[in-house]
């Protein structure tokens, strides 16, 4: 590839670029390095000892609900330029006793991990979104060692595009509905429970698990409707 | 307490909207009624100026998000609701899919969370949610032309959001918060901070990718022509606005002025040249928008409150004769079956009255004739003293797009034969009504806007010459077109100059 | 430093995206670039010895950032969400113009542009 005169620029601007950026970054140190807010709010406030899940699923639950959305929009994308021409039957590629071995074992495995972070997100790291990937990516796992015809036999397309947009309501309601009780909108009515218990941090293991159902529903449609159109896993 | 209800609504019509064609139009519908009940609560609650904040889940200001309804909310809502109620009534005809009137939802949901936001990072959450459903809007009908659009479209706003994302990192990282008013008051402590600098060069590029700008936004000519024409409409009257409330946004935090006014005459006068020279309605229409946003980044280099005042009534006036012409055009490309000015010319007949109505009504507001919407905000705009060089840039402008504009010209001679009726008179009525009254109209609604504020026969006078200067332009060049360069459009040269415009703003800021 | 290498990584994917021409690449390097941004957030959030931020009482040592980290948790996701999408697209393509050559297929759409005129 001979360098032509437009690479050469697109490189020096880059460059240019990324410098001027390093250094008036690292020009001034901040005087006074910003206190890290949300750490030294009172575990009381929210009942979650995970920091970042009382950010992301209490203080700032707003920025969280966008993005799920941005989430469903996506999945309802894939969903209509995909689906147009999906392969009805697609048979399994010729997998070998390890794969679905090993998947069958994994696939529980994976299931119990993304349980485990869905529940536990308030006092461990994890949360909704990881659970939902781990619980998808076991549900790939699967359709790949046992044919994708056999999991949409399992379970069905519909049964999943109603979790997830039945996850996604739940979730606006229960945003919405501090509002006749006369709170502010996405307030948490729950009560906080006790540092550190499986059930404490009020409202945030129930976003969890909602979380966590709309992302391995939206997902798997992401990952089926790409195995149905290509016709192969 | 309700604002928050304005985006949810939509969200949770948007999820609801599956099941059939006509639950999906009930259910559109009944959000437009919930937003503009809300609306107009909202207006009448901050009449006096007075603007309504809250900050969600009860937090204080430096913990939460905090929603705000102000001047620029009450401004642009009104236009939301006309463009949807336009836009709804305009696609009733094709019988969209559910999916379509979802997405329509999402999108309103998302417009009205932005006008609300004063946070940085949900600001940039919105923005990538816009950029989302405006890419599948534009490519709907799957055909490759439109494909090729939207994503150019995605890859070029993901690289600006990427840029404004790292922004949002500088700003944090040597302030410890994302709300916009308390940023306001750590930037005003100390403007020349490198730190500053830096955030606001970055998040600035960033949002001129969405905004519009000239060298950020080359995906523009050829998404919102590509597009369906109610989402052309959408796309050019409201969503590139969004991109222009969060620069209004930043210019209230961080000393932008003079880059604006660059930035704002680069993007019009380059825009109205592209304009000038288009050979195809919609393509003209979209680089039309090009150099009217400049005019309105023009606006906000100016900074006073008037200023601000005509910069929103003048991106109202837009949003409604740039979605007429962009539905008028639409029908008519239809009915001709095609968009090139040749054959509307030659085949005219075939374009019902209506369409030529809609047509002559959004000529008319955006070379701005007296008394209609564009000149009502162009008045304000200028009223407010601006500086000899911001003066200039608009009235070349204005000659520019009368000059561009002029071709419509021979598609408004009267015809013998009368073609089939339009059947989309209730769309074009809804936007082409407040063009026609629009100063009457805003004056009672709306008295922030401070419409009238500017009135002066000699700018009738100005108004009217450019009009005519423009005309004559046309008529004595009518027969040499140059050809300009195209390529500067395609996606990686549109990456460089992404690169660079950014390092230009950098320089400007240093300055 | 870590701010320095997402900058730079963010740099790496702008240029792939404006140099090389194949579709699948640039989406490669889109996801770099989205990785590079991301980076830079999550650098912000660090203190030298910084512990996890999960803790009842975090007064006694010096705790992460948990603000940054919430942020990419969105940011991650969003990325993800586009990349989809973007591919999706690129398969669409693909698919009419049987090639992932970008500027073939600018050629091909002017001329789909300028022979069709259309709406």
């Amino acid at each position: 590839m001979r360098p032509r005169p437009f690479h050469l620029l697109a490189i020096v601007c880059t460059v240019c670029v990324v410098l001027v950026v390093l250094l008036a970054f690292h020009s001034v140190d901040p005087e006074t390095a910003p206190h890290a807010t949300y750490v030294e709010r009172p575990v009381a406030e929210t009942g979650a000892t995970n920091r970042v899940a009382s950010v992301y699923l209490n203080y700032r639950l707003y920025d969280s609900l966008l993005e799920l959305l941005v989430f469903f929009v996506a999945v309802l994308g894939v969903r209509f330029y995909l689906g147009a021409r999906e392969r009805p039957d697609v048979p399994p590629l010729a997998e070998s006793e390890v794969v679905r071995t090993s998947a069958a074992l994994l696939f529980p495995l994976a299931v119990l991990l993304g349980v485990y972070l869905a529940a536990l997100g308030q006092i461990s790291p994890g949360g909704g979104f990881g659970a939902g990937v781990i619980a998808a990516s076991g549900l790939l796992l699967t359709s790949i060692a046992l044919g994708i015809d056999a999991i949409d036999r399992r379970i069905r397309r519909n049964a999943m595009e109603r979790i997830e947009r039945g996850a996604l309501l739940v979730l606006l309601l229960l945003m919405l509905l501090p509002l006749p009780l006369g709170r502010p909108a996405f307030a948490d009515l729950l009560p906080k429970g006790a540092p550190g218990a499986v059930l404490s941090g009020g409202s945030i293991p129930l976003y969890n698990v909602l979380i966590a159902l709309k992302v391995v529903a939206g997902a798997w449609l992401i990952l089926r409707s790409f195995v149905r159109h290509r016709g192969e896993i | 307490m309700i604002l928050a209800v304005l985006p949810l609504s939509r969200f949770v019509l948007g999820l609801l909207c599956r099941l059939s064609e006509r639950t999906a139009r009930l259910l559109a519908a009944v959000g437009w009624c919930i937003s503009a009940a809300l609306t107009i609560f909202l207006i009448v609650e901050t009449r006096d100026g007075s603007t309504i904040t809250v900050v969600l889940g009860g937090w204080s200001a430096d913990l939460g998000i905090v929603l705000r309804f102000d001047a620029v909310s009450a401004a642009v809502c009104p236009l939301v609701l006309l463009l949807e109620l336009a836009a709804i009534l305009y696609v009733r005809r094709d019988a969209p899919r559910p999916l379509f009137y979802a997405l329509l939802q999402f999108l309103l949901g998302a417009v009205f969370a932005l006008l609300l936001s004063q946070d940085l990072f949900n600001e940039y959450v919105i923005l990538e949610l816009l950029t989302l459903v405006g890419f599948l809007l534009v490519g709907y009908d799957r055909r490759p032309t439109q494909v090729w659009a939207s994503l150019k479209y995605l890859v070029l706003a993901s690289i600006g959001m990427g840029f404004f994302l790292i922004g949002v990192a500088v700003v944090y990282r040597h302030t410890g918060t994302l709300n916009l008013g308390l940023l306001a008051e750590i930037v005003a402590d100390r403007p020349d901070a490198p730190w500053v600098t830096l955030a606001a060069t970055l998040l600035t590029a960033g949002v001129a990718v969405k905004a519009g700008l000239f060298g950020f936004s080359q995906w523009l000519p050829a998404a919102h022509s590509a597009a369906p024409p109610a989402v052309s409409a959408l796309l050019s009257g409201l969503v590139i606005k969004m991109g222009i409330v969060v620069i209004l946004r930043l210019s209230q935090v961080f000393p932008l002025g003079t880059t604006l006014q660059i930035l704002g005459a680069a993007t019009a006068l380059l825009g109205v040249v592209y304009t000038a020279y288009a050979r195809n309605l919609k393509r003209m229409l979209a680089f039309s928008t090009l150099s009217q946003i400049g005019y309105l980044v023009l606006g906000l280099a100016i900074g006073t409150p008037q200023a601000l005042a005509g910069v929103l009534d003048y991106a109202i006036a837009h949003g409604l004769f740039k979605g007429l012409l962009f539905l008028a055009a639409g029908e008519a490309s239809r009915a001709v079956g095609s968009g090139r000015f040749s054959d509307l010319v030659s085949k005219r007949a075939a374009i019902p009255n209506a369409t030529v109505v809609a047509l002559l009504v959004g000529t008319l507001g955006i070379v701005g004739l007296p008394p209609l919407a564009g000149f009502g905000a162009k008045a304000v705009l200028l009223g407010s003293h601006p500086n000899v060089f911001v003066v200039t840039i608009l009235v070349l402008t204005s000659i520019g797009t009368a000059f561009s504009f002029a071709r419509l010209l021979p598609l408004f001679r009267f015809r013998r034969t009368a073609p089939r009726p339009s059947k989309r008179i209730a769309a074009y009525a809804v936007l082409a009504l407040p063009i026609l009254f629009f100063v009457p109209l805003t004056g009672v609604t709306l008295p922030s806007l401070q419409l009238g504020s500017g009135l002066r026969p000699l700018l009738v006078v100005e108004s009217v010459g450019a009009i005519a200067i423009g005309l004559l332009l046309h008529r004595l060049t009518e027969r040499r077109a140059p050809r300009l360069p195209k390529r500067i459009f395609f996606l990686e040269e549109a990456t460089l100059a992404i690169l660079i415009g950014l390092l230009l703003v950098f320089l400007c800021l240093r300055v | 430093m870590a701010f320095s290498v997402g900058v730079v990584l963010f740099g790496i994917g702008l240029v792939a995206i404006a140099i090389r021409r194949d579709l699948v690449i640039k989406l490669l390097a889109l996801g770099l670039t989205n990785a590079g941004s991301i980076l830079c957030l999550v650098a912000v959030g660090d203190r030298p010895d910084a512990r996890v931020p999960i803790c009842a009482v975090c007064r006694d040592a010096i705790y992460a950032d948990p603000l940054p980290q919430a942020l990419v948790l969105s940011a991650i996701v969003i990325n993800f969400a586009i990349l989809a999408l973007a591919l999706v697209f690129v398969m669409r393509l693909v698919e009419r113009y049987r090639s992932t050559d970008s500027r073939h297929i600018e050629d091909l759409v002017q001329r789909d542009l300028d022979e069709g005129g259309g709406p």
